[in-house]
């Protein structure tokens, strides 16, 4: 007796899809209008919404450290990351963008700033960095200590990157200047 | 009988006791693997060009030390190619690994880094040799801290993953061992030995290594050369014929001679890969200054349509001067008009320059003649109406006078004011200016009054003025500010 393979296929939960959806552009909205009332937004966090990514073609920062740490994804629960923290730092060209998978087909949230972004006390928790690097007073160093996240550290007081692309997965601000903001969607091809 | 002796007590706790300790030992081991295995971050790289290096030991902090003997590499500067950098950490939820990769040179100014344990292919150096000039091939080492004033990483990826990646530590440096060996209170005082003796750091195994620049190792290769070289020419003196297949070998003798030569052309040819980007360059930056040329030439025309302007300028000057010979052209018929009125306009009236304008040729000779007889008369006139004007000033101060008599000696403004012209216009007295006796009685009184008023007598009752014209002046002065009808004086 032959086994007859019966194909199944598969389905979207349209209540879950559309709820995280419209939760996600709401976060997003908000975040818009905080900007758009004032110019400056304080204590901005960017999270819950998933893996998104960072580009910018500049990026200038002053007091930059980065540690390990195990952190949320839109994937798993504890995934490793990399906490990127930045006292005071100018971004030239942002775009941050995020991909969200509609029935069968890709649509793009972008957010872009036309102007220079300013920034106050960042905190990012990347997956991936890539970018033209350049320090100022680089230093890695390995510390005697029980909690792992503080056994290596990387500092450095000035710090450069170019022509950037960042997988981010937390995002947050003690103020933020953006103006010349715009959000647009589009359907993109994967 | 094997039933006997697993029932034997004895056997039993020694099975057990060895289970304790198998079990204490492994967990031990398996403890001090792991911290091992998060000690340091390794660095590897193709190749490291460096300029005013040296070297030393040190003793610094590690993520399980807190002075742990190392190797101190000290750059002034230094171009490292294909870095990678890998550090492994043990967590609650199982290894994770943080990859540092450069794709492009990375390129650093002051750098210093602290390492326990190193292999590369190069020159063996020495404590506190400073080398000008260092390069270093396929490098790994184990690090526990790096510096830089200046770094420049191309093509950086840095990203954070799960698992254990990377590559193996390399073996710990022999004299580090051999360092860590030692009870804590000796170690500072043989680094101070290392470090001023000027001790190799890093010649454990120069065959191993490779180290080129080991001269023990270069001496060997060099009187093995030259013993092949003696079995070789032995055959050579005895025939020509059979020397050329002897050659045979002694071309490949020669090879093994060069052998410790080849890392040498290596790096002249990793050294010149690097090159071919700035030739690149130099074709891409004068690609640009095409563009540049071009604007010139674009700048050359805009030129042309300003001599043309100044074409234009010029042309509009002509119809200036045309202006101006015709306003002068225009002004001679106004001199003309002007200059033959003159002496006519002296004369005439108004309505007769009309008729002269039109037919100017036939009314002016006619006009010329009646000219004199007009101007007599006007003498004539003047003469008539200057006595009568006189006469009718002297009738309206006889006027005024019975005027002020009828009225029983009240002044009014108008009066006053006709008496008082009157008396300056004839240079008399306001008395004088009636002839009727009560009215120079009247006058007198108004005038010594409105003297008083003016505060023109002192208190004594002599005029201050001397000059009875300029009392008179300020008299009419204060009579005009007056309203028309006003009485000035009542006896």
């Amino acid at each position: 007796m032959e086994n007859v393979i019966q194909l199944v296929e598969g389905s979207t939960n349209k209540k879950v899809f559309w709820s995280s959806l419209a939760s996600g552009v709401l976060l997003l909205g908000l975040l818009l209008v905080t900007f758009g009332l004032s110019g400056v937004a304080y204590a901005v966090p960017i999270a819950g919404v998933g893996d998104f990514y960072v580009e910018f073609d500049k990026l200038v920062g002053t007091g930059y450290k980065f540690y390990p740490k195990m952190g949320e994804t839109s994937r798993e629960t504890s995934a490793p990351q990399g906490t990127n923290l930045i006292d005071n730092l100018t971004i030239n060209n942002l775009h941050l963008y995020k991909d969200f998978q509609v029935g069968g087909q890709w649509i793009r949230v972008n957010i872009v700033s036309s102007q220079p972004v300013q920034i106050t006390g960042l905190q990012q928790d990347a997956g991936l960095i890539e970018a033209n690097a350049k320090f100022q007073n680089l230093t890695l160093q390995e510390k005697k200590n029980d909690d792992w996240t503080k056994q290596f550290q990387q500092t450095s007081s000035n710090i450069t990157l170019e022509k950037a692309k960042l997988k981010t997965h937390y995002l947050f601000q003690k103020t933020m200047s953006m103006n010349g903001m715009k959000l647009t969607v589009e359907r993109i091809k994967k | 009988m094997w039933r006997q002796i697993i029932k034997n007590k004895g056997f039993l706790f020694g099975i057990c006791v060895q289970l304790l300790f198998l079990t204490a030992f492994s967990m031990g081991t398996s403890v001090k693997a792991a911290v091992q295995a998060s000690d340091g971050f390794i660095i590897q790289a193709d190749r490291v060009v460096g300029s005013g290096m040296s070297a030393t030991i040190i003793r610094q902090e590690t993520s399980s030390s807190s002075g742990k003997p190392m190797l101190r590499f000290q750059y002034k500067s230094a171009t490292i190619y294909g870095m990678r950098l890998t550090k492994k950490i043990q967590t609650e939820n199982g290894p994770i690994s943080i990859s540092l990769k450069a794709s492009g040179p990375v390129t650093v100014k002051g750098m210093t880094v602290d390492t326990s344990a190193i292999t590369f292919q190069g020159a063996c150096i020495k404590a506190l040799m400073p080398e000008p000039e260092a390069g270093m091939n396929n490098v790994v080492m184990v690090a526990h801290y790096m510096n830089s004033v200046d770094s420049n990483i191309d093509q950086l990826k840095l990203e954070t993953v799960s698992g254990s990646v990377g590559p193996d530590k390399p073996d710990t440096v022999k004299i580090l061992k051999e360092l860590a060996g030692l009870p804590a209170n000796q170690i500072d005082s043989e680094i101070k030995n290392i470090n001023s003796s000027h001790l190799p750091l890093t010649c454990d195994d120069p065959a191993k290594e490779g180290s080129i620049g080991d001269t023990a190792k270069l001496d060997q290769d060099l009187k093995k050369a030259i013993d092949i070289a003696d079995v070789i020419t032995n055959p050579v003196q005895g025939t020509i014929g059979a020397i050329t297949q002897p050659l045979v070998p002694v071309t490949d003798f020669i090879g093994e001679v060069t052998k410790p030569l080849e890392p040498v052309t290596d790096t002249i040819g990793e050294v010149t890969k690097p090159l071919k980007p700035v030739t690149d360059t130099i074709g891409e930056v004068t690609k640009p200054l095409k563009p540049v040329t071009d604007t010139i030439g674009e700048v050359t025309k805009p030129l042309k349509p300003v001599t043309d302007t100044i074409g234009e300028v010029t042309k509009p000057l002509d119809p200036v001067k045309d202006k101006v010979n015709d306003t002068v052209k225009k002004l001679d018929p106004v001199v003309k008009p002007v200059t033959d009125k003159v002496g006519e306009t002296a004369a005439k009236l108004d309505p007769v320059t009309k008729p002269i304008s039109k037919t100017a040729e036939k009314v002016t000779l006619p006009v010329q003649e009646t000219v004199k007889p007009v101007v007599q008369t006007t003498t004539q006139t003047t003469q008539k109406v200057v006595t009568t004007t006189v006469q009718t000033a002297q009738q309206k101060i006889d006027a005024t006078c019975s005027q002020i008599s009828s009225s029983g000696g009240q002044i009014t403004k108008e009066n006053a004011l006709t008496l008082i012209n009157g008396a300056i216009a004839n240079k008399k007295t306001l008395e004088d200016m009636c002839s009727t006796t009560s009215l120079k009685d009247t006058i007198k009184k108004w005038d010594d009054s409105l003297l008083k008023s003016l505060g023109l007598l002192n208190i004594f009752g002599k005029k201050l003025l001397s000059d009875p014209m300029k009392e008179l002046e300020k008299m009419r002065e204060q009579i005009s500010s007056q309203k028309d009808g006003t009485i000035i004086y009542k006896p």
